[in-house]
């Protein structure tokens, strides 16, 4: 079950392959050991301020147990990597995939007289994720009541045994969907204890995970920017406070985003198992060219395939029909699939 | 064919234009309306709103469009494309 690379889309073969976690995922409960990405714990007096200048999310409003969706952007406005900020008074914890480690550290450098301390906390911690309905009670039934009842984009700590959890969620995957992160030596106790509660659990692997985000339209740096496209272009408006008068690459990102012709959108196609490879071409109904496809999957919830892409800033709208590779379709509303009414769209 | 689709596509831009114009107003958010994706979602990650805008969110859509807004669906107001589809359901 690999896959040959981010921007290959996943084949019916592989789905079939992927069935029963993807199955567990959508009706239960999967586990992913996600911890190869990338955590910095980032502390000290000047931390808020300095995560506040490099990040284009407004820190300064983000409380402590908050979890911020954001990104950051090299000098000229480019897209480094997009990243969760774990919220504290005075420390931060900083989590991206492994496949932007380099940009998160790249982007990750106070200056000099910035009182601010940056800990690689790299394979000294652990992270593993669950994800599905059955998740919703997990950290509760392992934790105790210090974690019930979270919110989405919120975290908590509790002991297990001697470890110290900190677990958050995030629910990329679907409204259900939460992490643990705690040090690595205490991983084999933390899995013991999932599994515990949750014997039923099915291994998934990252690769699943870019399905399930396409589902739900979650953010994935690796496929869903092929061509490096604008992130304002890609939607990531939320991921950006317009009102903050500075933050690193503000200037270029905003000029950048001004010349963007492109709008991200998702398609349905009709009823077929054909995936549209990444930048195959999209046609509207007279065969005009209005855009191209960024990334595609074949849906086992849907039965279909589905794709985000990049169609032409005039012509992006719902409802309009497109014909992909012969295969028509028509574009419709984010998100594909909504966990909580368990329902396709 | 082209003039249809052109049609369509004008129809929901200026739909969308004006949920969007509705929320900022309305929720008196710090925003413009080219700062706001269509597909964005409204509440937890996105725009993070509250229960509390829910509420308002519903009186607003329902006063704009003249129509009842359902309170037990969770999907239409998942993001301003979410609410145009409710409404153009609701036309038809």
């Amino acid at each position: 079950m690999t896959m040959q690379n981010a921007n290959t889309p996943l084949s019916f073969e592989t789905v079939q392959e992927m069935s029963a976690a993807y199955d567990a995922v959508r009706s239960r409960i999967g586990l992913t050991d996600i911890s190869d990405w990338a955590k910095l714990k980032v502390t000290g007096y000047d931390a808020r301020e300095f995560l506040d200048r490099v990040l284009t999310g407004n820190m300064q409003q983000l409380g402590e147990n908050e979890i911020l969706h954001t990104m950051a952007l090299d000098a000229d406005g480019n897209f480094l990597t997009d990243i969760q900020v774990l919220g504290g008074f005075e420390d931060f914890i900083l989590l991206t995939p492994a496949d932007r480690a380099d940009a998160l550290a790249a982007a990750i450098k106070p200056d000099a007289d910035e009182e601010v301390e940056v800990v690689d906390l790299g394979r000294d911690y652990c992270l593993i994720r669950v994800d599905g309905p059955e998740s919703a009670d997990l950290p509760m039934a392992i934790l105790g009541g210090a974690v019930a009842g979270m919110r989405i984009m919120a975290f908590a700590e509790a002991d297990l045994g001697d470890a110290t959890v900190t677990v958050g969620r995030i629910g990329t995957t679907g409204e259900y969907g939460y992490f643990f992160l705690t040090d690595a030596s205490s991983r084999d106790t933390l899995l013991a204890a999932i599994r515990a509660e949750a014997p039923d659990v099915v291994d998934c692997t990252a690769d699943l995970h870019r399905l399930l985000q396409l589902e739900t339209r979650g953010f994935n740096a690796s496929a869903d920017r092929p061509g490096g496209e604008h992130p304002l272009e890609a939607g990531l408006h939320w991921m950006v406070d317009f009102q903050k008068p500075e933050f690193v690459g503000k200037d270029g990102f905003f000029a950048r985003a001004k010349e963007a012709p492109h709008h991200m959108v998702c398609i349905a196609l009709d009823e077929t198992r054909v995936v549209p490879e990444t930048k195959t071409q999209i046609l509207d109904g007279d065969g005009n060219d209005v855009g191209y496809v960024a990334n595609a999957a074949w849906s086992p919830t849907l039965e279909t395939s589905i794709c985000l892409a990049y169609l032409k800033r005039d012509m992006a709208a719902v409802g309009l029909p497109v014909s992909i590779a012969g295969q028509s379709g028509r574009v419709v509303s984010a998100p594909f699939f909504i966990t909580k009414s368990n329902s396709a769209r | 064919m082209q003039q249809t689709v052109l049609a369509l596509v004008s129809e929901r831009k200026k739909l969308v234009s004006t949920i969007k114009d509705l929320v900022i107003e309305n929720l008196e958010l710090d925003l413009e309306p080219h700062q706001v994706d269509e597909d964005c979602p409204l509440f937890g990650v996105g725009l993070a709103l509250d229960s509390i805008d829910a509420l308002q969110l519903v009186l607003s859509v329902e006063r704009e469009f003249d129509m009842t807004v359902p309170t037990d669906d969770v999907t239409i107001f998942r993001s301003i494309n979410t609410i145009a589809d409710f409404i153009e359901r609701s036309k038809d």
